[in-house]
C-alpha cells in the first residue's frame, strides 16, 4: 500500500513507528495482513473491532504508530461511503475518528497532499448492552 | 523557601481524595521546558487548611495569593499556562467535565450513576473533550484513582470505555511518572520517620 508507506515515512517518527522489534514487526504486518481484507470481508473488520475494545490504538499504548496509519488509510474509503458501520462498529469507529483528527497524522496528510478527507462521525452514540459481572 | 515569582503546588499526602489531578496537571507543564516549572510540594496531613475541607490542594501564584480546591487549582494551573495546551479547544467543555468530577467523590449509591454516564460518553470518545488530553482526563483520571469505591464500581459493572480509558491516561509518561515522585516522596518519609524513632529509642 503506498500511500499508507507514504504515511508512515513523511511522519516525524516514521522509522520508530515501523516496530523496532520482531514481535512489533509481526504485529504490525499481522494487522495489514487483516486490513487488506476489509472491503471484501466484513468479519475482518469485526475482528479489529473487538480488538479496540480494551485499547485506544491497535499496537501502541500511547501515541498513533505505523499500524493505525495504514489500517486508517484503508479503512477510510469504507467509512466514507457506508456510514451504517459507524454505529454498527462502535469500537473500530472510536478508533478511526481519534486517528483521522489526530493533529500530528492530519499534518503528514496534508504534508504528502494525499486525498484522505475527515469523514463525519456522529458520537452520539446508542446505548451499549452491557454484560454485569458477577 | 521557594522564590517570590515561583507557582507553588501544595498536595495533602493524606488527602481524601488525593487530588492527582492537579499534581498531573502540574506534571504537563513541568515537562514541556519552555514553560516556568510549577514547584511540587508535598504536606503529611489530609488538609493544606485545616478548617477548610476543600483544602487537599493549594496552589500559590506568583504574588504570592493562595486558592484551594482541585477544581480550582486545576482551572488555575490550565489558564496560567496556556502554551502546555490543557484547555484543548473547547474550553467550556473541559470546565463542564471539571465540574462533573465533584460527583465522582460520593457514596456508591451516587457515583454508579456518574460513573455510567461517563462510560457511555467515552463509547466514541477516546479522550473527554476534542481529540486530544486536556486538564479533563487528567482529573477525572485523579478523581477515579483517588476513590477505591469509584474503582471497585468500574470493575463490578464491566465499565469497559472508563476502563480503557482509564489505562490510556495511565500509559501517558507525565501521568505515572507523577504518581510514581508522589510515592517515592512518601516512602522517603516513612523510612526518615522509622529511622529516627529507632535512634532516639
Amino acid at each position: 500500500n503506498t500511500i499508507a508507506t507514504y504515511l508512515a515515512s513523511t511522519s516525524a517518527q516514521g522509522e520508530k513507528e515501523a516496530g523496532s522489534t520482531d514481535i512489533e514487526k509481526a504485529e504490525v504486518a499481522q494487522w495489514l495482513t487483516l486490513s487488506a481484507k476489509f472491503a471484501e470481508d466484513k468479519s475482518s473488520l469485526e475482528t479489529l473491532n473487538s480488538h479496540l475494545e480494551t485499547r485506544t490504538y491497535i499496537t501502541s499504548p500511547i501515541s498513533p504508530a505505523l499500524a493505525d496509519l495504514i489500517v486508517y488509510a484503508r479503512l477510510q474509503p469504507i467509512y466514507a461511503a457506508d456510514k451504517s458501520l459507524h454505529h454498527t462498529l462502535i469500537n473500530l469507529t472510536r478508533w478511526f475518528d481519534f486517528v483521522q483528527n489526530n493533529e500530528s497524522v492530519r499534518a503528514a496528510i496534508e504534508k504528502a497532499s494525499i486525498d484522505l478527507p475527515v469523514v463525519e462521525i456522529d458520537l452520539s452514540a446508542p446505548k451499549q448492552e452491557r454484560k454485569k459481572v458477577e | 523557601m521557594p522564590q517570590q515569582d515561583q507557582i507553588v503546588l501544595t498536595v495533602a499526602q493524606k488527602g481524601s481524595p488525593v487530588a492527582y489531578g492537579p499534581l498531573l496537571a502540574a506534571s504537563f507543564i513541568n515537562a514541556d521546558n519552555v514553560l516556568p516549572p510549577v514547584s511540587i510540594r508535598y504536606k503529611e496531613a489530609a488538609l493544606i487548611v485545616e478548617s477548610d475541607k476543600s483544602s487537599n490542594v493549594s496552589l500559590q501564584g506568583k504574588e504570592g495569593d493562595v486558592i484551594y480546591g482541585v477544581e480550582n487549582v486545576a482551572k488555575a494551573l490550565a489558564k496560567g499556562c496556556p502554551d502546555a495546551k490543557l484547555y484543548g479547544k473547547r474550553e467550556e467543555l473541559v470546565d463542564e467535565w471539571l465540574a462533573f468530577s465533584a460527583r465522582l467523590a460520593g457514596d456508591f449509591k451516587s457515583v454508579l450513576p456518574a460513573l455510567e454516564e461517563l462510560d457511555h460518553h467515552l463509547q466514541l470518545r477516546s479522550v473527554l473533550v476534542g481529540y486530544s488530553l486536556t486538564v479533563a482526563d487528567l482529573v477525572i483520571w485523579g478523581a477515579i484513582k483517588g476513590s477505591t469505591i469509584a474503582v471497585g464500581a468500574i470493575k463490578k459493572n464491566a465499565l469497559t470505555n472508563i476502563s480503557r480509558w482509564f489505562s490510556f491516561i495511565e500509559a501517558q509518561p507525565h501521568v505515572y511518572q507523577a504518581v510514581d515522585a508522589m510515592q517515592k516522596e512518601i516512602n522517603l518519609k516513612k523510612k526518615t520517620k522509622t529511622a529516627s524513632k529507632s535512634h532516639t529509642s
